[in-house]
């Protein structure tokens, strides 16, 4: 997987949320490095079940989640899903799309703390 | 200290606006679903609540209904991810303080918890106005209104006010804007919604016809009035008259109508015996009635009567971030009604939409949205089908290619044949389409010797 395509979390959201306090911003970045997982299995999952209800829930959650930490770059395309406005047969490769970006961003995450 | 919980099932949110509201001095409570937020409610009595929309079990509009049905009157603050027009309407209906879109930036909660805090005393006073019979969703989704701008939004939460009481409302903007939408959704979202809603456009109309409509006849006040007939006043019942362009109506009708709003009574035309009023009104106008009142054409007890609540709708120019939400609303509601399948929007076309005018504003968007579909070969709303019209240069200009330009007769004909096939040849529904009268559109079969 080559990290350089994907950009990295832009962290100044977080900064300006915890006023620049470092131990705030690792103990969010743990929060996130623990629940995007699980939001990320649960998207996946209920894709493939097509339990449109689950998705939904799951992205609801990822947008918060991931603007806080600053991974924007696939928050529209999250938002896409969420709002229920994509084609079924784009649906997996969308989810595997971003699932890759959040992956790249919680292993540069893991590094700041 | 002001205590105040937050319920929230996502940990990161709970953890965000913990840290920010101690530092405000606040003693945060937290829960991560709604029944133990409404526990916490009953034995820790917070000043405040948030609590998101969406969460496993209780949702946060179930979460405020409990809460309000204990008769507890503290702010509650409902968080979402998007802002939805018929939740916000809901959750302002029963009564929620503010509905805010997540991520909420911590200055924007630090002011709205602010502020809510300092409205408790006047929130209490305000519960006796919260009553039962919030709007059922599938009207509302019939009368949607799209719109997510700040402007858009707090017509949204006026509408949750002003539904549950019968106040005169006006409603002010340009042509096209959706003025009689918001009437829609002023009469079926609230306590007028299992009433009549009577729409009378008062420019259609003379003096006298107009005067008959509004107040019904008794027989023979006319010449030709064989019998009793209704007025709208009437017909409206207990609901609501929504009376169109009312800056055309004449000066004898305005002395008419403020009567009837001060007495809450009228006549019929030719008649004696009075019949109560108990319709709320809402006018509208695309006219400024103040500059109307200084040329005497309006009156000004009339005008103060009328627009105990105001409602501006903004012109489609100056939100033109909805256009995108309003393409996908126009396209789902078009589809069905046109039998049609464009799922899709080609690239560049939002942004191609976004760089017009729109002087027609959002009912010039919906007619050309539905004529690039009419035309459309595809299941995809594309550039090269659609027609934007500059009305202030005069000149129709097509995104990108010119090489079809013909004669205007030519055009009209293929455009006639083109709807006319659309439609299988439905006539009445392509007249409806293409805004002309049945023997228009047999004329203009006639002439361009269209055959089925």
């Amino acid at each position: 997987m080559d990290n350089q395509k994907y950009p990295i979390p832009d962290l100044s959201y977080l900064r300006e949320l915890t006023e620049g306090d470092e131990e705030s911003m690792k103990e969010i970045i743990s929060i996130f490095l623990e629940e995007a997982p699980k939001l990320m299995i649960m998207m996946k999952e209920s894709a493939e079940a097509n339990d449109h209800e689950k998705l939904k829930f799951a992205t609801h959650k990822l947008i918060t989640q991931l603007t806080y930490v600053g991974v924007n770059s696939i928050v529209p395309e999250v938002k896409l899903i969420n709002s229920g406005s994509v084609n079924m047969k784009d649906l997996d490769e969308r989810i595997d799309r971003i699932i890759i970006v959040i992956e790249n961003s919680i292993t540069y995450l893991k590094g700041l703390i | 200290m002001e205590k105040i919980l937050i319920i929230d099932d996502d940990k990161l949110v709970r953890k965000v606006f913990k840290m920010t509201l101690m530092k405000e001095g606040y003693d945060v409570l937290e829960a991560e679903d709604g029944s133990s937020g409404l526990q916490l409610i009953r034995s820790e009595r917070p000043d405040l609540t948030i609590t998101d929309y969406q969460m496993p079990g209780m949702n946060g509009i179930e979460v405020l209904e409990e809460i309000r049905k204990r008769k507890m009157s503290m702010p509650v603050i409902i968080l979402t991810a998007f802002g939805d027009v018929v939740l916000t309407i809901k959750a302002i209906q029963l009564g929620a303080y503010d509905f805010l879109e997540k991520p909420v930036s911590p200055e924007l909660l630090k002011s709205t918890v602010r502020n809510a805090l300092e409205s408790v005393e006047r929130s209490k006073k305000l519960v006796g106005v919260i009553k039962a019979g919030v709007s059922s969703d599938s009207i509302l989704e019939n009368n949607i209104l799209v719109g997510k701008t700040p402007r858009m939004k707090e017509i949204f939460k006026s509408i949750g006010m002003i539904s549950m009481n019968k106040v005169n409302v006006l409603i002010q903007g340009e042509t096209g804007t959706g003025k009689e939408m918001i009437a829609r959704m002023i009469h079926y979202s609230g306590i007028t919604r299992s009433e009549p809603l009577v729409v009378v456009n008062c420019s259609a109309l003379t003096e006298t016809l107009l005067e008959s409509e509004l107040f019904g006849h008794v027989k023979g006040a006319f010449t030709d009035s064989i019998r009793d007939k209704k007025g709208k006043f009437e017909l409206a019942g207990e609901g609501t008259i929504f009376l169109d362009e009312i800056s055309e109506i004449s000066l004898n009708t305005q002395v008419k109508l403020l009567r009837v709003i001060q007495e809450l009574e009228f006549e019929k035309v030719g008649g004696e015996t009075p019949i109560p009023m108990r319709a709320r009104i809402i006018t509208a106008t695309n006219k400024n009635l103040e500059k109307h009142i200084e040329e005497g054409r309006f009156r000004e007890d009339l005008y103060y009567r009328l627009k105990v609540f105001t409602i501006d709708m903004p012109p489609l120019r100056e939100r033109k971030e909805d256009i995108n939400d309003l393409v996908i609303h126009f396209l789902y509601k078009l589809n069905k009604r046109y039998n049609r399948n464009i799922t899709k929007i080609g690239d560049g076309v939002i942004e191609m939409l976004q760089q017009h005018n729109w002087p027609g504003n959002v009912r010039e968007l919906e007619n050309t949205i539905l004529q690039a579909m009419i035309v459309s070969k595809n299941d995809v709303l594309e550039k090269e089908n659609i027609v934007l019209i500059n009305r202030f240069q005069g000149d129709i200009y097509k995104q990108e290619e010119y090489s079809f330009l013909t004669t205007l007769a030519e055009l009209e004909k293929n455009y006639i044949k083109r709807v006319l096939e659309s439609v299988n040849w439905n006539k009445l529904e392509a007249s409806r389409i293409l805004d002309i009268s049945r023997p228009t559109l047999n004329a203009k079969i006639e002439k361009y010797k269209l055959i089925q």
